[in-house]
């Protein structure tokens, strides 16, 4: 569970508000642009300070954690991978050694590469591969860092819709299979619609939630007026 | 470990290596508080000479950058490509190159004097401009040329459907990109020209052409008066350090953007295609026959060197590889906006000071002269060190704001950072500094003259002295093999740059 407890986030004369709590499992984040979505997930990351308030993931404060040291794990919309250094390099950065490529690493990279289908692409590097296979192995990467939280910042919206089906669906399974709590930024309520058992709202400043995605999908609903 | 730390702990290692020298030999001579005449004689004419080269580069550099924009020929990328050359070559190559061109039985004395005109004179004021200029001008034309690129092509589209006049022309297209990059470029090469030394100490010398820096060799060698040096030097560092903090608030790069569609047609009269074809034909002979004749001239003798040029020559590869690495070690570390003034400071102390000052602190632990090599290396370090900073800072910033979120997303910090991010990105970066900081170590003439004896001499030092032994085939033999040297050794960092 993420607990948000009277958090105010203010850039310039840009202000968000979040009181609530997230409960474990897949939950979406919806808003119009600029709403704050990213700022709430980057917030949370710790790749942007709190002006007031505090989070906590289950009883453990994290907000005055620096970003490596909390639970999560995030995929951004882009520059999820180093695109001078191989998959294996790139996914041995979360793994013990950090001066070279061991051959457990090597193996345990392996392993989760199997598990998002791109076992086979471990030597090359960001630019020999498809945006969708770069998505997988960012993927691998935060299964490597076995953070309970996982933050998608709209990583698969440049693919099309097949291949994102596909992978939200991937995020699903993988997320049940290791008991993750993920929250997907996402502009498209079909997403919402397809795993995400929750919904956050951003509107007004605040955020809004959670509620269960089938109420808020509702015509009178919190998303009223963005659908 | 903080960049920031890193950037606090090498600024306050750079200035203790760069003042402690100083404050060692004002600690040793006490410090002269009176100028004398001479003393404001160099000043002066360290301004004036500066002010010249600097005007002069800047201005002759426009025609130059304006016909290399507008005209396309075979090989153009090329010539802009070795524009850089001259910044590399070594300067008493180039001195000997510009006495071989301009001086009293030189190529265009003895042009001059076949038609019946007077002749050029090498020697004191005009000699020294000459030579900055000749440094300079291709600097200029690159800062300049880069900067007339970036003018988006669709101004160009737009100011010719509107049929202007030529004045109009210029006001609309050229004169913002002047007004804004031109006074940066002057404040630059003014810099440099403050602090010449060598130019001066072949070209220059007596009462009317001596600058500081000059000044200061003088009063070690021939006065022997310590403390009248400190003195210089601490003008010369107020001169210079005032000029590169100002420059660093004048040089303001500021992106024009477009759609990036070049233009490729200027739409020229015949008259002006001429026009434009006489000066860059005028500007590469100007820079490259000096160099030139440097290789035709010392071709014939460069294999009956005598040995000692051989082992000149192994000594100045050795204190080059020594110098590049220690003056991109302290790049790398301070390539941020700060580091970059604490760096800078490298152009404004006299390496002649830093020199004495190290070889003062050095007496009392031993014998100083053992010590020759690594204190040459390190001034020249010191002396490259702002220019690989130039380099090196743009894309480091740029490193470190593209992959600052994905780097604490994965908890990559440190020396984990900088060996799986920072050094990798800046291989090339690398490569290319330590390419300039090896050829500009390699033909320094400045803190080895006081070291410098039979025994321990750099090649640009043999070359000093053979020309002072009026052995000029020796001599062009020999800076034919520093010029090979100076810009092999940047070939070759640079290659590996890239290749790694």
């Amino acid at each position: 569970m993420i607990r948000f407890e009277d958090v105010i986030i203010e850039i310039g004369e840009f202000r968000l508000a979040a009181n609530m709590t997230v409960p474990k499992g897949f939950t979406s984040v919806i808003g119009q642009s600029g709403a704050g979505k990213s700022t709430l997930l980057s917030a949370l990351s710790g790749h942007r300070p709190l002006t007031s308030g505090k989070i906590f993931v289950d009883e453990t404060r994290i907000d005055l954690l620096s970003p490596n040291k909390r639970p999560c794990s995030i995929i951004f919309q882009e520059f999820n991978l180093f695109p001078h250094l191989s998959i294996v390099q790139n996914l041995n950065l979360v793994c013990g050694n950090k001066f070279f490529v061991s051959e457990s690493s090597r193996e345990k990279i392996k392993r989760v590469l199997e598990k998002v289908g791109i076992v086979e692409l471990i030597d090359r590097l960001p630019s020999e591969m498809s945006g969708g296979q770069q998505s997988r192995a960012a993927l691998a990467r935060v299964l490597l860092q076995r953070n309970p939280i996982l933050l998608l910042d709209e990583p698969f919206s440049a693919l099309g819709p097949n291949q994102k089906s596909e992978l939200i669906h991937l995020v699903d399974n993988l997320s049940k299979e290791q008991d993750i709590t993920v929250l997907l930024i996402t502009h498209d309520p079909k997403d919402a619609q397809q795993i995400a058992g929750h919904c956050l709202v951003l509107k007004d400043q605040s955020v809004l939630g959670p509620f269960e995605t089938s109420v808020a999908l509702d015509e009178d609903g919190p998303l009223k007026g963005y659908l | 470990m903080a960049r920031s730390t890193v950037t606090i702990i090498c600024s306050v290692f750079l200035v203790g290596l760069l003042l402690g020298p100083l404050i060692s030999l004002i600690n040793f001579s006490g410090l002269s508080l009176s100028l004398s005449n001479s003393d404001i004689a160099a000043i002066k004419f360290t301004f004036v000479q500066a002010a010249y080269s600097a005007t002069l580069s800047t201005i002759l550099a426009i025609p130059v950058a304006k016909a290399l924009l507008r005209q396309n020929f075979w090989g153009k990328r090329f010539v802009v490509l070795i524009l850089g050359a001259p910044f590399i070559l070594p300067v008493i190559v180039a001195v000997l190159g510009l006495i071989l061109v301009f001086g009293n039985n030189g190529i265009v004395n003895n042009l001059l004097n076949l038609i019946g005109l007077g002749s050029v004179k090498i020697y004191g004021f005009w000699g020294v401009i000459l030579a900055h200029v000749f440094f300079n001008l291709p600097l200029a034309i690159r800062i300049l040329l880069q900067a007339l690129n970036d003018v988006p092509g669709e101004h160009y589209r737009l100011v010719s459907s509107l049929k202007l006049s030529f004045t109009q022309n210029f006001l609309a297209l050229e004169w913002p990109v002047l007004k804004k990059v031109c006074p940066g470029i002057w404040a630059v090469i003014f810099a440099i020209c403050l602090s010449s030394f060598a130019v001066a100490l072949t070209l220059g010398g007596g009462p009317k052409a001596t600058t500081v820096e000059l000044a200061i060799y003088q009063s070690f060698f021939y006065d022997l008066d310590f403390s009248k040096a400190a003195q210089l030097a601490l003008v010369q560092i107020v001169l210079v350090f005032s000029v590169v903090v100002a420059s660093q608030f004048i040089v303001k790069p500021k992106t024009v953007f477009g759609l990036d569609i070049k233009i490729s047609n200027h739409n020229l009269s015949d008259f002006q295609k001429i026009i434009d074809t006489v000066v860059i034909i005028i500007t590469l002979l100007f820079i490259f026959t000096p160099i030139l004749v440097i290789f035709f001239y010392g071709f014939s003798d460069v294999f009956s060197l005598p040995p000692s040029v051989f082992k000149a020559a192994s000594l100045s590869i050795q204190i080059a590889i020594l110098s590049s690495f220690l003056s991109v070690f302290l790049g790398l570390c301070l390539a941020t906006n700060t580091g970059e003034i604490f760096g800078s400071l490298g152009i404004a102390i006299s390496p002649i000071v830093m020199g004495a000052g190290t070889f003062l602190m050095l007496k009392n632990f031993g014998n100083p002269y053992l010590l020759a090599v690594p204190v040459t290396a390190m001034v020249n370090a010191l002396v490259s060190l702002p220019f690989v900073i130039r380099i090196l800072k743009p894309s480091a910033i740029e490193i470190r704001t593209e992959f600052e979120n994905l780097s604490r997303s994965v908890g990559l910090n440190g020396i984990y950072w900088v060996w799986w991010v920072f050094l990798r990105r800046l291989k090339r970066q690398i490569g290319f500094s330590l390419g300039v900081a090896s050829a500009l170590s390699m033909g320094d003439l400045g803190v080895i003259v006081l070291f410098g004896s039979g025994e321990i001499a750099t090649l640009p030092l043999k070359i000093y002295q053979l020309m002072g032994s009026y052995r000029v085939d020796e001599a062009l033999a020999s800076a034919l093999l520093l010029s090979l040297l100076a810009f092999g050794s940047f070939a070759l960092f640079d290659k590996l740059g890239r290749a790694l």
